[in-house]
């Protein structure tokens, strides 16, 4: 059985990596029907989990530990999000999911 | 002490004064808004005699913080027709800091109203007003080059010299002409840019600035081993953060691109769509390719003092210099907002606007409303640099784009004009990033991406967890946010250090500790945000008495009426929510004793 393969666009510092590997920056993933998490998918491509702060599936921000499935449009944002795009986007949740405590500042 | 540098353009006598007890606190922002606020009458004619402009470095300019060094620049808006504020970086801001001058205040206008002036402060105190008609009409380019021909012939020039200027949009008053401040290399490429603030420096009859400081030494502190100390936690903290460390240094500003348009966001064609299919030519990844491959400067500070180094020198296929890297702003305007993908051709377009001195925003926001008109057609970049080239010869379609985006888009009978305040909005559509738009509704600038651009722990409770595409929690992030970003404004810090200070707490510490080894007083957290909410309650009170209402705290109604694909979503914020975002203000002013 095919399935339609995930597209995936990288940025920044993840950007430069792949052009530094000689990979491409667009790049199409065939994964399973039953989809595998953000943080598989960059396994799948090589890529740091340190140096990433969240993935946009289908143009919204989620955890590293969201369920990508085929045909979904995905992109790594790595730390690094100037302005209050961080927040705004939600960006900074993401980064955070996965941690235990969300750090304060008083 | 600080003092009040008083030039009075009607009689060009210039004065001095001590900066008065009650604003010892402040500088930057805060200063040029309670100036404003107390000397500037609300109804006056922004180009009139009665407006006043008003420039001031931040409360730790003249110092070694690092990137202390911004300047802020106030009046009575021409656009906007309120309070404005408008901030850049450059080497200006340590220089007037190191002479002790909280403020320059700039008032009044010639008799003669073709005379124009420039003004000079030299190292020894010396502060003298010549007449230069040479510079009439001249670029912001060719102006300072000229200057500096001139002041070198004279033994003036040194390395330690710095330029304000405007180009012939601002000699000519219209309300998109900005003021150009010459950036470590002598290039006129940093600007206070929003508002119209170059055509109030051209009211007043004054074609350039020039600050020469060969020779003087940083300003002293309170506590010289406090201030060493959290000069070293900030600095710490600045060249470890991911964002202030890596991608604004490797990527600049225009990083932003990939990321905006990937969430839909990225305003395309007169806010049209959320996403432009040319984005690749025209983000931070290709600029630096660009860039690197052509020898470009890939990383300097804009101004003094600056450790994240984000700014860029865009370079032609020679390898000559043509103009700055354009910041993601400029970028997104002058390109996907008139659908250009071209970066050589985005560059050319950032040049001109810096050669006759026009807000880089308020520009593409103009062409892109120029281009809906059908008047010239979206991608098309030689008509866009003919269309600017009228503003520079003040033609009389050029006086109409000069004037801006609402002008034009009313010139032409365009229906979604993207303004609010009558200022054009920049980078990212309120519809898919509802946050972004309920500082541009509210924020006393008009719509501006700067005026909410930092955190608090008000952010820290509710701005991990708000959703970009639902109204919930939009109007509490958006007031911390202001609130931050006026404290580093009069701090004279660069908004950029707010990543830091978000993910490192000594960040935040380090900042109060400066301020307070500087000055012996004492400063806290609190202290801080209280600094941001006296700025906004001095400016929120202003627009008031200029006859602002909460029907001006909205965006325009395409906003709410329109779906913005992909996302096809509109922007939800109830006005009551907007309503509660200057609620603080009230209490602030009696505290003040303003009204």
């Amino acid at each position: 059985m095919t399935t339609e393969p995930v597209t995936v666009r990288l940025f920044g510092a993840l950007h430069a990596l792949q052009k530094e590997r000689g990979g491409p920056t667009l790049v199409e993933v065939a994964v399973p029907p039953e989809g595998v998490t953000g943080a598989d998918l960059a396994s799948m491509l090589d890529l740091p989990h340190s140096m990433i702060e969240g993935v946009f599936c289908n143009r919204v921000v989620r955890p590293m530990s969201h369920l990508i499935r085929p045909g979904d449009r995905v992109a790594f944002v790595p730390e690094g999000t100037p302005g209050p795009h961080r927040f705004f986007l939600g960006l900074y949740a993401a980064g955070k999911d996965d941690e235990e405590e969300v750090p304060t500042v008083q | 002490m600080r003092e009040i540098l008083r030039v009075d353009m009607s009689t060009l006598q210039v004065t001095r004064e001590p900066l008065p007890e009650k604003w010892a606190r402040y500088g930057g922002r805060a200063l040029t808004s309670a100036i404003v606020y107390s000397e500037v009458p609300a109804g006056a004619d922004p180009l009139g005699p009665e407006n006043k402009l008003v420039i001031a470095p931040g409360l730790l300019g003249g110092t070694s913080a690092p990137n202390g060094g911004r300047l802020s620049v106030g009046a009575k808006s021409p656009l906007t027709g309120g309070i404005k504020e408008a901030n850049s970086g450059g080497t200006a801001a340590h220089a007037l800091g190191k002479m002790g001058i909280a403020a320059i205040i700039i008032e009044g206008a010639p008799a003669d109203k073709t005379a124009l002036y420039a003004l000079r402060l030299f190292p020894d105190g010396t502060v003298d007003v010549v007449r230069r008609h040479d510079l009439a009409g001249l670029g912001a380019y060719e102006t300072v080059a000229v200057a500096k021909g001139i002041e070198a012939s004279e033994h003036r020039m040194s390395d330690k010299s710095s330029f304000l200027v405007i180009g012939p949009s601002g000699e000519m008053k219209m309300k998109s002409a900005g003021i150009a401040v010459t950036d470590p290399l002598g290039h006129p490429n940093r600007y206070a840019g929003r508002g119209g603030l170059g055509a109030v420096m051209g009211s007043k009859g004054l074609k350039l600035i020039a600050i020469f400081e060969e020779g003087l030494k940083p300003k002293q502190h309170a506590d010289k081993d406090a201030f060493i100390a959290a000069v070293r936690k900030f600095s710490g903290a600045l060249t470890t953060h991911a964002v202030t460390s890596q991608a604004l240094p490797t990527f600049g500003t225009n990083v932003l691109a990939n990321i905006i348009n990937e969430a839909g966001g990225y305003p395309t064609r007169n806010f049209s769509s959320g996403q432009f299919e040319g984005v690749d030519g025209i983000s931070g990844e290709t600029m630096r390719e660009i860039t690197v491959e052509r020898g470009g400067n890939v990383k300097h500070g804009c101004h003094t003092g600056c450790v994240i180094q984000c700014s860029r020198y865009y370079v032609d296929e020679d390898g000559h210099y043509m103009t700055k890297g354009p910041e993601y702003e400029s970028a997104w305007s002058l390109g996907a907002n008139c659908g250009i993908d071209d970066m050589d051709m985005v560059a050319k377009l950032d040049r001109k606007c810096g050669e006759i001195g026009i807000d880089t925003i308020e520009a593409g926001v103009m062409l892109g409303v120029y281009m809906a008109s059908g008047e010239i057609a979206f991608g098309d970049g030689e008509a866009a640099l003919k269309a600017l080239d009228e503003i520079g010869r003040g033609t009389e379609l050029g006086k109409v784009l000069g004037d801006g985006a609402e002008a034009t888009g009313v010139k032409f009978g365009v229906k979604n004009i993207p303004v609010v305040k009558h200022q054009g909005l920049p980078a990212y559509d309120p519809r898919p990033i509802q946050g972004i738009g309920v500082t541009y509704a509210t924020s006393t600038m008009g719509a501006d991406h700067t005026a909410g651009y930092t955190i608090t722990s008000n952010v820290l409770a509710v701005g991990g967890t708000v959703d970009p595409l639902k109204p919930e929690g939009q109007a509490a992030l958006s007031q911390g946010l202001q609130i931050a970003t006026a404290m580093l404004d009069a701090m004279g810090l660069c908004i950029f250090v707010a990543f830091a200070v978000l993910d490192m707490p000594e960040a935040l510490e380090a900042i109060h500790e400066m301020a307070a080894a500087h000055t012996g007083d004492d400063w806290d957290v609190d202290a801080l945000m209280q600094l941001g909410k006296e700025t906004l309650a001095y400016e929120r009170i202003f627009n008031e008495h200029a006859g602002f209402t909460a029907a001006d705290d909205r965006l325009p109604a395409f906003f709410l009426e329109e779906k913005l694909p992909p996302h096809d979503v509109v922007f939800t914020v109830t006005d009551e929510e907007l309503d509660s975002v200057y609620s603080f203000v009230p209490e602030v002013a009696e505290q003040l004793g303003i009204e």
